[in-house]
């Protein structure tokens, strides 16, 4: 798993793909900011109730979203998290999320500081 | 590589994926059109009609109808079966990939996406898209081309231009041919007489008939010229029985004239009716020029049978010795003598055709 909370290597590569928009790039952190906080909330109630495919699907956007904002490290921890709710093992799943909780403020953080850095520059 | 645009249909539920996909789709001049799960995608190719879409990008996990199944889909159904599908996934799912690749899957785009494998991935499935719909294209193309060639050319010489020996015919070939000609007596003197629109309108009737018969005996129409028809048989299709064919189809002529001759006599029209059919060999091929080719038969037997017919009475079928040699078991005919023909040395036997032996 990479320490960092996002890959500098992923998110150049995605500046690419769009064309080298940086302002592109600005609106789709902005997007991630707006989806993620909904997505974890939504994982959260869907573990607190014990719905397994609720759980599964928040974590499987969660998971697809972040690889794709260069976030592995969140990414890899959706990933487990919607196996197990694929299994429909829930358990100790809670303790999970609030782990992925807390890289996403890391990611989070990490992405202002790339698109700023990028603005600077 | 620039002309290789498409329009893209994107297939993935996670939204910000789609806006990425999109701008990196539109990056590369690309229209793109989105759904967010497989079954949006499936009522809109239904909707769109999958001509409109030149490559579908399908991520495999959603909800509602997932990739797999999407995929499907597309490969069952005859109007989106040929379109290429890359399949969007993640390095950790390599056998999901190779699962969709057996389903009739294109390709693959790992995730997440880099700009120059989807550039590669993507030129490589519009060229194929290209080129089926090229190959649709001259197919329907030719299919026309054949059909509408049917109604110019006899039927087997269409059929020959199209066949893959027709080249080697068509430069030129010697085969024996029953050669048919058959013409109207006092035609001539009709023409100068009638008015033009009732001329072209006993002409039709005439060729309509005429032409059908010989559909029906199978012969090649070499050409109408006013009511001068020219068919022979045994060419460009083998026809082991090409001598009875030819004079069953003369017999048939005569008595189809006897009945349009009913109405023309009403009418006051003076015509008769005469058949000259020959044996032979003859050079069949193109002949002509660049601007125009006509299949033709070329050879003495063209010019006995036509010679024949200008010697016939009205109602007369006259046939060469060889020709009745060849028919004599099923018909009724009786000699006619040595004709002294234009453009031949000799005297030439004929037989008159009086009709047909009725099948026992």
């Amino acid at each position: 798993m990479p320490d960092a909370p996002i890959d500098p290597a992923a998110i150049a590569e995605l500046l690419e793909t769009v064309g080298g928009d940086r302002d592109f790039l600005a609106e789709l952190v902005e997007t991630y900011r707006a989806d993620c906080p909904r997505l974890l909330a939504e994982l959260r109630a869907a573990v607190a109730d014990g719905d397994a495919p609720a759980a599964r699907r928040a974590a499987h956007t969660l998971k697809s979203t972040s690889a794709s904002m260069g976030a592995l490290g969140l990414a890899a921890q959706c990933r487990e998290i919607e196996a197990a709710a694929a299994a429909g093992d829930l358990d100790g799943l809670d303790k999970r999320v609030e782990r992925a909780a807390a890289i996403y403020v890391a990611v989070e953080a990490a992405l202002r500081a790339a698109v700023t850095a990028g603005e600077a520059s | 590589m620039s002309d290789e645009r498409g329009r893209i249909l994107v297939v993935d539920d996670t939204r910000l994926n789609r806006i990425i996909m999109a701008r990196a789709l539109e990056t590369q001049g690309h229209e793109v059109i989105e759904a967010e799960n497989g079954r949006l995608a499936m009522d809109l190719l239904e909707a769109e009609g999958a001509s409109g879409i030149d490559v579908i990008l399908l991520d495999l996990e959603m909800p509602e109808m997932d990739g797999y199944e999407t995929l499907r889909r597309i490969k069952a159904s005859d109007a989106t079966s040929h379109l290429p599908v890359i399949v969007i996934s993640a390095v950790d799912e390599l056998d999901s990939v190779v699962r969709c690749i057996e389903m009739g899957a294109a390709d693959y785009l790992p995730k997440p996406f880099n700009a120059a494998v989807l550039r590669a991935r993507l030129s490589t499935s519009l060229a194929a898209k290209r080129l089926r719909d090229l190959e649709r294209d001259y197919l329907r193309t030719i299919d026309r081309q054949r059909s509408e060639l049917a109604r110019f050319l006899s039927p087997q010489v269409a059929e020959l231009v199209s066949s893959t020996d027709g080249e080697t015919l068509l430069a030129g070939h010697r085969r024996i041919i029953t050669a048919v000609f058959s013409d109207l007596r006092g035609f001539t003197a009709f023409a100068e007489t009638a008015e033009p629109e009732e001329l072209l309108d006993m002409l039709r009737d005439y060729h309509a008939e005429m032409g059908g018969l010989v559909m029906e005996f199978g012969g090649t129409l070499e050409h109408f010229a006013g009511d001068g028809i020219l068919v022979f048989f045994n060419d460009p299709v083998a026809q082991p029985d090409h001598e009875t064919r030819a004079v069953r189809m003369a017999v048939a002529m005569r008595e189809r004239f006897d009945a349009l001759n009913v109405a023309w006599r009403k009418r006051g029209y003076d015509l008769g009716f005469g058949v000259g059919m020959a044996v032979g060999h003859a050079t069949l091929g193109r002949i002509g020029f660049d601007g125009r080719y006509d299949y033709a038969a070329i050879g003495t037997v063209v010019i006995m049978a036509s010679r024949l017919c200008s010697e016939a009475h009205p109602g007369q079928i006259l046939v060469n010795q060889r020709g009745f040699s060849a028919v004599e078991e099923i018909v009724y005919g009786e000699p006619v003598g040595e004709l002294t023909l234009k453009g031949f040395s000799r005297p030439v036997t004929a037989y008159s055709v009086v009709g047909l032996v009725p099948a026992s």
